[in-house]
């Protein structure tokens, strides 16, 4: 009796709704970590189906998205470099333009406050409208992706199976690719796996972690390997580019050169380093902060301590912070075929 | 049978009740089922209609502005009663656009119909200019038609995924800058700490009140005065800004500004069927 009674739950927990097209779709629980912080984004929104994940992740790597039908998130977010764009300082967008800032990885995201290098959207449902829209991206409107979606065979069935309404519309396009990137979480890295009490770390590993906690942790804080804050880490600015960063979104002198503090997780792989990519090792990174760092207004004041700036480090240091920084690479989450191009 | 016949008597005069209207001395209804009502938005500059591409007199900044576009988001309707209670407009549909623009595609919304507003006599409208926080983070979900209406209206950015609340575009002229020269005022959430949205309260003139049950068609008049978006109680110089305003502390001058620039000019307690300016 005991047995029938939990199966009867569980019908009704996963059980299948047939949606107003006829179709049943299967309600997905995410597996949260229990050593994250809570969620950000809010579910009950956009609640995770099967039909729906999938449809976000065929869009994810769908051509169309962009106005010459070549470029697709995935173009530039390569899943095996924890989605990012691979020996890519500036990704390379429609007609082969350049952009201005380094790719960031598309990982945990729904853990995140804001979004994009400037936090230009504080909603993981309009963050996909930016590459979508920026010329040097996909150049494309949303308007317009959902023209060709129409017409496109395929998929006036997959949003029919994944929404109760069935529509091909610009809220649906957004909510789809929201669900697949929900549920792309990293958190099965040997650092992971050593909270978890699954495994230790060598001996030069476990003096890494003490200097990250000592020298790192207050910026790169969490198991997501940052607190989402703007920050000027006080990199030279480019006279090129002048990217003022979080400024140019908000608009307030106090916010230049300061971006999204990134999170660490998978970083062994997702060389450049630096929203401008300036950087192509982890020791560069590293010696920057111990002697390369130039003041300024908004200089973050956790860089100057009593008159010094910066963050010394012996090279021994540096040699076990990256030990440490490497158990933060997630070989399951960049195999994982529920996020492949299929 | 006999108890059963009475009854359907009672129930039919109850019906009677409820539905009969009757004009009582000063000629409001007393039908208690709910009506529409039409907010009317008459753009205006400094006490005067606005007119799209014609040079307005100097501001107190000294800038005479030529408006081109004047758009903005009004949400969150709440009516309030005579009585001090209050009917909140369901939130799911309280998004409206509100145009003035010199592209004849996006030109004149300046009307917006509630619908199933419950009867009673209503002295004041509050209403907020832009999106709130709690419609910003439920995303998309919900927002689709809203999302797409306010793209078609230039209303959203891409750039920086939002929407924008108020797009005040044209041109003006100065002692110093004599040519003219191109403005643009848009305004929209910087972070989560600086949203940028405003609400405002605005009461029908004194001795008035908005009239709404069934048989009514109450239309409300309420002026903006998009001179104010610059003078209100911050001044905001357009030379002073380089021409564009979009963020900082320019943008949270005007938030501060729109909540000056609406005003009830007088109702309407048109009957229905029937409409008049």
């Amino acid at each position: 009796m005991r047995k029938i009674i939990f199966i009867l739950i569980v019908a009704v927990v996963f059980g299948c709704e047939k949606n107003d097209e006829g179709y049943a779709n299967v309600r997905v629980e995410l597996e949260l970590p229990t050593h994250f912080p809570p969620m950000t984004y809010d579910l009950d929104n956009n609640p995770l189906t099967e039909n729906g994940i999938e449809l976000g992740r065929k869009l994810f790597y769908e051509g169309a998205l962009s106005s010459t039908g070549t470029v697709s998130c995935g173009t530039c977010h390569e899943q095996k470099y924890a989605f990012t764009h691979h020996g890519h300082t500036f990704s390379h967008g429609v007609y082969d333009l350049e952009g201005t800032r380094n790719t960031p990885p598309v990982q945990n995201m729904a853990f995140s406050e804001n979004f994009a290098w400037d936090g230009a959207t504080g909603h993981l449902d309009l963050f996909s409208i930016i590459p979508i829209t920026s010329e040097v991206e996909m150049d494309e409107s949303v308007e317009n992706i959902i023209k060709k979606l129409k017409n496109k065979s395929g998929y006036g069935v997959l949003f029919a199976k994944a929404f109760d309404d069935g529509e091909i519309n610009s809220e649906n396009f957004l909510l789809a690719l929201s669900q697949f990137m929900v549920t792309m979480i990293s958190a099965d890295s040997k650092y992971d796996k050593y909270i978890r009490e699954e495994v230790t770390l060598t001996e030069q590993e476990q003096q890494g972690f003490v200097i990250f906690e000592q020298k790192c942790a207050s910026c790169h804080t969490t198991a997501l390997f940052t607190d989402g804050s703007f920050r000027n880490n006080g990199l030279q600015p480019s006279a090129k580019l002048n990217d003022l960063g979080r400024s140019v979104v908000t608009g307030f002198a106090a916010d230049n050169y300061k971006f999204k503090v990134p999170s660490l997780r998978n970083i062994a792989i997702t060389k450049p380093y630096m929203h401008d990519g300036r950087f192509g090792s982890l020791e560069a990174v590293l010696a920057f902060y111990d002697s390369g760092i130039i003041d300024s207004e908004t200089l973050d004041p956790l860089l100057k301590n009593d008159g010094n700036i910066g963050i010394p480090t012996t090279l021994e240091e540096r040699a076990q912070l990256i030990a440490f920084l490497n158990t933060l690479t997630d070989n399951t989450f960049l195999e994982d075929e529920r996020f492949s191009e299929k | 049978m006999r108890t059963n016949f009475l009854k359907s008597i009672l129930v039919s005069l109850s019906l009677l009740t409820v539905a009969s209207c009757t004009s009582d001395d000063d000629g409001t209804m007393e039908n208690t089922n709910p009506g529409k009502v039409t907010l009317e938005f008459d753009s205006e500059f400094a006490g005067n209609e606005l007119t799209l591409e014609s040079a307005n007199t100097e501001n107190s900044n000294g800038e005479a502005l030529t408006v081109t576009r004047f758009n903005y988001i009004v949400s969150n309707i709440v009516l309030i009663n005579e009585d001090g209670t209050s009917y909140t407009y369901p939130k799911e549909k309280s998004y409206f656009v509100v145009s003035e623009d010199i592209d004849d595609d996006l030109a004149n919304i300046t009307e917006i119909v509630l619908e199933d507003v419950p009867a009673g006599k209503y002295t004041a409208v509050k209403f907020g200019v832009g999106v709130d926080k709690e419609k910003y983070d439920q995303g998309i979900s919900g927002a689709g038609d809203f999302w797409d209406k306010a793209g078609d209206y230039n209303m959203t950015w891409s750039w920086a995924a939002g929407y924008k609340y108020i797009n005040f575009e044209g041109t003006y002229t100065s002692v110093t800058q004599t040519e003219e020269t191109v403005f643009k005022v848009h305004l929209g959430r910087a972070s989560d700490e600086v949203t940028n949205y405003t609400e405002t309260s605005i009461s029908v003139p004194s001795g008035s009140a908005i009239i709404v049950n069934e048989d009514m068609a109450p239309e409300v008049h309420i002026t903006t005065d998009a001179n104010g978006l610059l003078t209100a109680s911050e001044a905001l110089s357009l030379e002073a800004y380089n021409n564009a305003i979009m963020g900082g502390d320019g943008a949270v001058k005007v938030a501060s500004n729109v909540s000056e620039i609406f005003a009830i000019d007088h109702v309407h307690n048109n009957e229905a069927g029937n409409s008049s300016h």
